[in-house]
């Protein structure tokens, strides 16, 4: 990441340097871009959504596995999912850049088709650091769309979340989910309280497509910094 | 002729691949632009007495004990003018990081790239290194979520009056630097700017015998250290204090930062 003279005299050289051209090019298309995944989802696999404040981007790997399948999940900000085999697995996260540095392990066994979420929430200090693996088991949505809400917010207990669209006020407990409810297409207001006294915690407003799904997650930590983030489940 | 267009046609193309390929691999990208959408691209201050500008304005030499007045607005105002964007200065004097400076935090906005420079306070009440870890992780995942682009700012080590703080704050410096590439966002390296820089170990780039607070030469060495990370020069590099010359359109000589000597 850092810059280097030569890489400046390079780019100063551009305009001139016609004859080497070629062969940076070929190298270039060779590479097909290479990073980081391609910022595309995978049809079975697992993603990682980071919810505790106080704590580090994180990889997530499949054992045995030397490249990680998730990188650099950062706080509030649901990663992608990186695809996994069918079959049982043990999934590690980790510090990001730091391999050694483990945070949490879960297993899984997956089947074809088959999407889950690494949940982790909490904080280092108070009520620790915790995580949690959700199956993001879309049901058969026949024209309506999804939405699920996963409650990961540190200081309350259980959170409730208000919306005509999804009829009656829906608790939800700290560290679970509300389960997918069909709301019609649209844009969806949903407000969110927390239950012990009310506390307005915040709202989102979800342009909701047919047959798509959406988990929206409470992120963070209530009378500090809170994050309501929407990612999609079936794109 | 036709084929004359053709091929310089290709050789445009092979030319823009090579440019985008060269920036890709080797030049970071400069941090400013417009991150939030409101057409001006803004840079925030965030920290202590040193961000706020305590023991600017007196010069190299002057026999400093307590700090009395100060003049210049410290390494934002300097920061500002180096880059030509709006820099707003958010240091709060005698603000430690653990006990309040993450707590202000969440309440900043409005800003790009946000520069996060807070500790001697924190090394005064001899925080642990890994509260103050946690405390700036804090910073750095709410800068992020809220779409800024944060910077950590390594502190240098006091010295004379203040020189028993250093054990604490190289801690500091070297657990945010660890927190930088876990993160993967840069660092202004300030104590390394003060290693290169300094010529003595009651070093002039502070007030002396104080210890704690730049003076005017010494916010200087912070701004210019600071502006290079946001370009994504590396300024410690034999020809990195010219490469910012150039970048800055600044008469050779104006950077004062000196270059890491190999061993």
């Amino acid at each position: 990441m850092k810059i280097t003279s030569h890489a400046f005299r390079m780019r100063s050289l551009l305009p001139t340097a016609v004859a080497v051209v070629m062969s940076p090019l070929l190298t270039s298309c060779g590479g097909g871009g290479g990073g980081e995944g391609g910022g595309e989802n995978a049809r079975t696999g697992i993603r990682l959504v980071q919810g505790a404040i106080d704590v580090a981007p994180l990889d997530l790997y499949d054992s045995g596995q030397l490249a990680a399948t998730v990188r650099q999940a950062k706080f509030a900000a649901p990663s992608l999912y990186g695809g996994l085999a069918e079959g049982g697995h043990t999934v590690i996260a980790t510090r990001a850049n730091r391999p050694a540095d483990r945070f949490t392990s879960q297993q899984v066994t997956v089947a074809e088709g088959d999407r889950f979420t690494l949940l982790t929430f909490g904080n280092t200090e108070g009520i620790g650091l915790r995580s949690r693996i959700l199956k993001d088991a879309v049901p058969e949505l026949g024209g309506q769309s999804g939405v699920r809400i996963v409650h990961g917010l540190s200081g309350a207990e259980s959170i409730v979340a208000s919306s005509p669209a999804i009829g009656a006020s829906q608790s939800v407990s700290f560290g679970g989910d509300s389960g997918y409810k069909l709301v019609t297409p649209g844009p969806t207001r949903i407000s969110f309280t927390r239950a012990v006294d009310g506390k307005n915690i915040g709202s989102v407003t979800l342009d909701a497509l047919p047959d798509e799904a959406y988990s929206i997650f409470l992120l963070g930590e209530i009378d500090y910094f809170s994050a309501i983030r929407v990612a999609g489940d079936t794109d | 002729m036709a084929s004359f267009v053709r091929i310089s046609f290709i050789l445009v193309l092979f030319l823009a691949a090579f440019r985008v390929q060269a920036q890709d691999a080797e030049v970071p990208a400069s941090l400013l632009f417009d991150r939030d959408g409101d057409s001006i691209v803004k840079v925030g201050c965030f920290g202590d007495s040193i961000t706020f500008g305590v023991g600017d304005g007196i010069p190299v030499g002057v026999d400093v004990e307590d700090i009395t007045s100060s003049s210049g607005g410290g390494y934002p105002t300097r920061l500002s003018a180096l880059l030509g964007v709006p820099v707003i200065n958010s240091g709060i004097p005698g603000e430690e990081l653990v006990a309040s400076g993450q707590f202000r935090f969440p309440k900043l906005g409005g800003v790009d790239v946000v520069l996060i420079f807070e500790g001697v306070n924190d090394a005064i009440k001899q925080v642990t290194t890994g509260a103050y870890s946690r405390g700036l992780q804090r910073m750095v995942n709410i800068a992020a979520a809220r779409g800024m682009e944060p910077v950590v700012v390594l502190i240098p080590p006091p010295c004379c009056n203040h020189g028993s703080l250093a054990p604490f704050t190289d801690a500091y410096a070297g657990s945010a630097n660890d927190l930088a590439s876990v993160n993967e966002i840069r660092v202004c390296d300030v104590a390394r700017a003060w290693r290169t820089t300094c010529t003595n170990s009651d070093c002039e780039l502070y007030n002396v015998p104080e210890g704690l607070h730049p003076n005017k030469l010494g916010y200087d060495v912070i701004a210019q250290t600071c502006a290079a990370s946001i370009l994504g020069i590396d300024i410690f590099t034999a020809d990195g204090a010219a490469a910012l010359e150039s970048a800055l359109g600044l008469p050779a000589g104006t950077v004062v930062v000196k270059p890491e000597v190999a061993q």
